[in-house]
């Protein structure tokens, strides 16, 4: 053994670069990161600002609304400060919303951030219990189509998915209300929503139906993605050597074959929080459930633009934020990327 | 032994050849919206707009062949009328995003550099807003309207294909016949639209093609909203949202439209996703 | 014969795809025996690396795949076992090395776990602290430095000697009887290839264990094999002891491959023969011998009779050819083939190409 302890010596040194400079790399590629959220942050706040100024005709008679009185509409003018300029006006707004203050609602003079408060935690839980519903179906779906493609799970799953791919959000939700909330079979509320700090077993019973209609397509879009990511995983060498190895399937699919298929799975559901933290319009309409999505739609319906403006800062915001997020995240999860950072 | 395995070896071989049935389904489904739409006008059909009020919450009738609504319009009729809205709406909007961001993405892929960079920045821009929302938030400014919800949707479309096309121009920008036009000293406007866009076409029409589909679903949740065409004008997701207070009595009202919709859309996505993997067989066959 | 681990039995292996039946193994037979290195030499293409999983049965048969004949493990047969019953088998009786060490270590898991897995696995250890101890020191055993801080490492962060220096110590954890190696070297620098070899060489004789090596270069196993077998198109074309192969080589093919890589000494302005065309299509494999269009002596009868294999003298020397080199038949072939200037498959034939 001595002899090849001595050739390990001439090995060619491992591509590593010194931690000291790994490290240096990794903090260029996340300052690099922030520029561009900075950047995109300033100009996604910017078209949140121009909602008002975009209006047409004298903006400050639209915010104020139809039925206003000329002081009302005066007092519009004053707090919006219309006549001052635009990059002024931003500047300040800014500084407002730094310190969390969006303005008021001219319609119910409720401040705009409290209003976002009591609704972005309804919104928040929907949004969560979905994702984690559409992975719990998706995932063991697609690792078992891999392992075994073509096979009668594979396509029956496809078949299901890709009808619930082409089925719309508002008519899924409706076929659900038919289901379960309809005639003889009526088991779950068809509208409504009960907070948790209410009374938590009715909180989940008004959640059911609006999560399985946001999960439904989503569940599907996971269950492909991870699927061929998997097949192609599965082709791979390291497999191979697994198996030599005497490992189980199962161990394999799940210890050795997931992981490395998952990146892109990790990403699309990391979007699609921040996508769905604003986006649930579609189901708290159709079941009247007062999350942000509401509040979206209602404010348009009332002409109160200050909470349209509002609202549509914090879903860009968060959805920018987040992507930032799972591009670090992406960091910790796979040890090859840190090195090709 | 050797004859036996060619004989079962030729099996697969058509199997994979061989058009399932499913693909005519759908394109024959997709013809007969398509020509029911154009032609509606034409068409023996009852007047979309007017009430017959013996026909109101009524279920499958000789007269009335999907029953009547909520104020008792023949649900039929504005089926096939709410398909030239819907139709109109996502093959405008998608054409208009196509050629824009066709365009700006080649631009941005062929140039590179500070241009790219620029169109980078625009697009991750306008993909910070959920899709949904910034179409309602366009809408809610400018009022509901056919041409502003197409211009609405053609601006959501385009940063998805601004990343098509420059992915796609920056394969084709390095094959040697492209490289060969630069040497010549060809001018790069002429390059890019006598070399690169002949390779960029296909792949943009056919996710194209599959958008539109996705556009009649938003544009179905725009009128499920209350944010869509603005009635009388008859469009899919308008018909669903009218049913929906009687949804638990009568959920045909809601129902029928819904299903010509979910199938217009399957059938779009089907061929759609058919033709994605037809040119991936080709792709690695070369 | 007493003394054989592996035996193999008119081994078929046969792939449906889209372009019809790929002919990957027809027919191999070979016998491994306790302690020895057999090599098993080819182009890319000629089967060996299907051949070496379905020794072990990692090709199964399946919807895709048609597989046929036998293989024995000492005597067990391990063409009749379920895909579970095998897996007892790998890693703990049969280890198997791969070609690229690039992509034969999972990219996402510590090289520590990636050893002891196996080793827990086929209950080699009693703890997870003494797996620990054990993959240090199966580290240690193939030459890698400082095998503490290996174990924390993934495998992006070693050079691929030392990654192919991991994966032998894996093969090697349970301490089987059989080590299938498939091209151990050939993703490898030059440099790095003789150290493997000469790694994986006193492995061999500290222990036991038998050895399949696999690999296209047949200087690589001239020192470091007892017996060769020499693939084509899926069939073993010759099969000798290695001396005995490299003195008398009975099939043109196995000249040609010997040619077709520059003498490690000797005068350096040898012309380098070059195999004229490609290796066969094995989905429209040639009739008669498969490797009559590339043979300089192919005659009519090679283009339409598949040789068998026959002994040349004894039994350990088998080969199949119509016209084996050294006899008089080959001459003859020979002469003729020069005089038309072609083969009997219309490849060009000058008299500087048959000259051996």
């Amino acid at each position: 053994m001595t002899a090849t302890v001595a050739t390990a010596t001439t090995d060619p040194p491992a591509p590593r670069a010194p931690l000291g400079a790994r490290r240096r790399q990794l903090l260029r590629r996340i300052r690099k990161r922030l520029l561009h959220l900075v950047l995109v942050l300033l100009a996604v706040t910017f078209l949140a600002f121009v909602v008002v100024d975009l209006l047409p005709g004298d903006a400050a008679v639209v915010v104020a609304g139809d039925n206003a009185t000329p002081e009302q509409v005066q007092q519009v003018r004053e707090t919006l400060q219309l006549d001052r300029p635009l990059l002024v006006r931003y500047v300040d707004w800014l500084g407002g919303v730094a310190t969390g203050d969006l303005g008021s609602s001219f319609r119910t003079g409720q401040p705009v951030a409290a209003a976002l408060a009591e609704r972005i935690p309804v919104s928040f839980e929907i949004a969560i219990i979905a994702q984690i519903l559409a992975l719990l179906v998706a995932v063991p779906l697609a690792v078992y189509s891999a392992y075994r493609p073509g096979r009668l799970v594979d396509r029956a799953s496809m078949t299901i998915g890709f009808g619930a791919a082409a089925m719309p959000q508002f008519v899924f939700g409706m076929v659900l209300i038919v289901l379960f909330a309809g005639g003889v079979t009526s088991i779950l509320p068809a509208t409504g929503f009960t907070p948790f700090v209410e009374d938590p077993l009715r909180n989940l019973r008004s959640i059911i139906l609006p999560c399985l209609t946001l999960m439904i397509a989503e569940a599907a879009v996971y269950r492909q993605l991870l699927r061929s990511d998997m097949i192609s995983t599965l082709q791979e060498d390291f497999i191979l050597m697994a198996r030599s190895k005497g490992l189980g399937p199962r161990t394999i699919l799940l210890r050795h074959a997931l992981r490395p298929s998952s990146f892109s799975l990790i990403t699309l559901s990391g979007v699609n929080i921040g996508r769905l933290l604003g986006g649930t319009v579609i189901v708290e309409t159709l079941f009247a459930i007062p999350g942000l999505g509401q509040l979206i739609v209602q404010a348009v319906f009332n002409r109160d633009y200050m909470i349209l403006q509002g609202a549509l800062l914090f879903v860009a915001v968060a959805y920018v934020v987040i992507n930032m997020l799972i591009d670090l995240l992406y960091l910790a999860l796979d040890p090859r990327v840190r090195r090709d950072a | 032994m050797p004859e036996t395995l060619a004989a079962t070896a030729a099996a697969p071989r058509i199997r994979l050849t061989r058009t399932p049935w499913g693909w005519w389904v759908a394109w024959t489904w997709l013809g007969a919206v398509v020509l029911a739409a154009v032609f509606a006008p034409l068409l023996p059909l009852w007047d979309p707009t007017i009430p017959d009020y013996r026909a109101v919450f009524s279920g499958i009738t000789p007269s009335h062949w999907l029953g009547g609504d909520t104020l008792g319009r023949d649900t039929f009729s504005r089926v096939v009328y709410g398909a030239r809205a819907s139709l109109l709406v996502g093959i405008c909007a998608v054409g208009i995003g196509a050629i824009v961001g066709g365009v700006l993405g080649m631009i941005a892929g062929y140039f590179g550099g500070r241009t790219e960079r620029v169109l980078a920045w625009v697009t991750d821009v306008v993909l910070a807003f959920p899709g949904l929302v910034l179409i309602i938030a366009i809408v809610a400014i400018l009022g509901a309207s056919l041409p502003h919800l197409i211009g609405g949707l053609a601006i959501l479309s385009v940063p998805t294909f601004i990343r098509l096309t420059r992915a796609t121009t920056l394969v084709v920008a390095q094959r040697e016949y492209v490289q060969a036009a630069r040497a010549y000293g060809c001018r790069p406007l002429r390059i890019i639209a006598k070399e690169i866009t002949p390779n960029v076409v296909l792949p943009v029409a056919a996710y194209a093609f599959i958008m539109i589909g996705t556009f009649i679903v938003v544009e179905g949740s725009l009128s499920f909203l209350g944010l869509g065409i603005p009635p009388p004008t008859p469009s899919w997701g308008g018909m669903i949202a009218g049913g929906r207070a009687e949804l638990l009595r009568y959920p045909h009202i809601s129902l029928f439209p819904a299903a010509v919709m979910f199938l217009t859309v399957l059938s779009i996505n089907y061929i759609g996703e058919r033709t994605r993997k037809q040119f991936e067989v080709k792709e690695s066959n070369l | 014969m007493s003394g054989e681990l592996l035996t193999a039995d008119d081994v078929h292996v046969r792939f449906r795809t889209r372009g019809g039946v790929v002919h990957a193994v027809e027919g191999v037979s070979l016998a491994v025996k306790a302690g020895e290195v057999l090599a098993v030499v080819g182009e890319s293409g000629s089967g060996k690396t299907v051949l070496t999983r379905r020794l072990m049965g990692l090709v199964a048969g399946g919807r895709d795949t048609e597989v046929s004949g036998t293989v024995t493990y000492d005597g067990t047969r391990l063409t009749d076992l379920s895909g579970k019953a095998l897996s007892a088998f790998w890693g703990a009786e049969i280890a198997l090395i791969l070609q690229d060490p690039m992509t034969s270590l999972n990219p996402v898991k510590r090289i520590g776990v990636q050893l002891t897995e196996s080793l827990l696995l086929h209950k080699m250890v009693a703890t997870k602290q003494e797996a620990r101890d054990r993959a240090v020191a199966l580290l240690r055993d193939v030459g890698l430095s400082e095998p503490d801080r290996r174990v924390r490492q993934y495998p992006h962060e070693l050079s691929g000697g030392m990654r192919q220096r991991v994966t032998i110590a894996i093969a090697l954890s349970c301490s089987p009887r059989l080590l299938l190696a498939d091209e151990p070297t050939t993703a490898l620098d030059v440099t790095v290839q003789a150290q493997i070899l000469d790694l994986l060489a006193d492995l061999h004789r500290s222990s036991d264990m038998a050895m399949l090596l696999v690999t296209h270069d047949l200087r690589v196993v001239r020192s470091r094999s007892d017996r060769i077998a020499v693939m084509y198109a899926g069939k073993i074309v010759e099969t000798a002891p290695t001396a005995a192969l490299f003195a008398e080589p009975r099939m043109p093919y196995t000249e040609a491959l010997m040619n077709a890589v520059p003498p490690v000494s000797g005068p350096n302005h040898v012309r380098l023969q070059v195999i004229p065309g490609r290796p066969p299509d094995l989905l429209n494999p040639p009739t008669g011998c498969k490797f009559s269009p590339r043979c300089p002596y192919a005659q009519d009868r090679c283009l339409t009779e598949d040789p068998p294999l026959r002994d040349a003298g004894s039994p350990v020397h088998q080969y199949r050819c119509w016209y084996p080199l050294g006899t008089p038949a080959w001459a003859e072939a020979k002469a003729r083939n020069v005089e038309r200037g072609a083969s009997a498959a219309g490849t060009p034939v000058t008299e500087e190409m048959v000259l051996t």
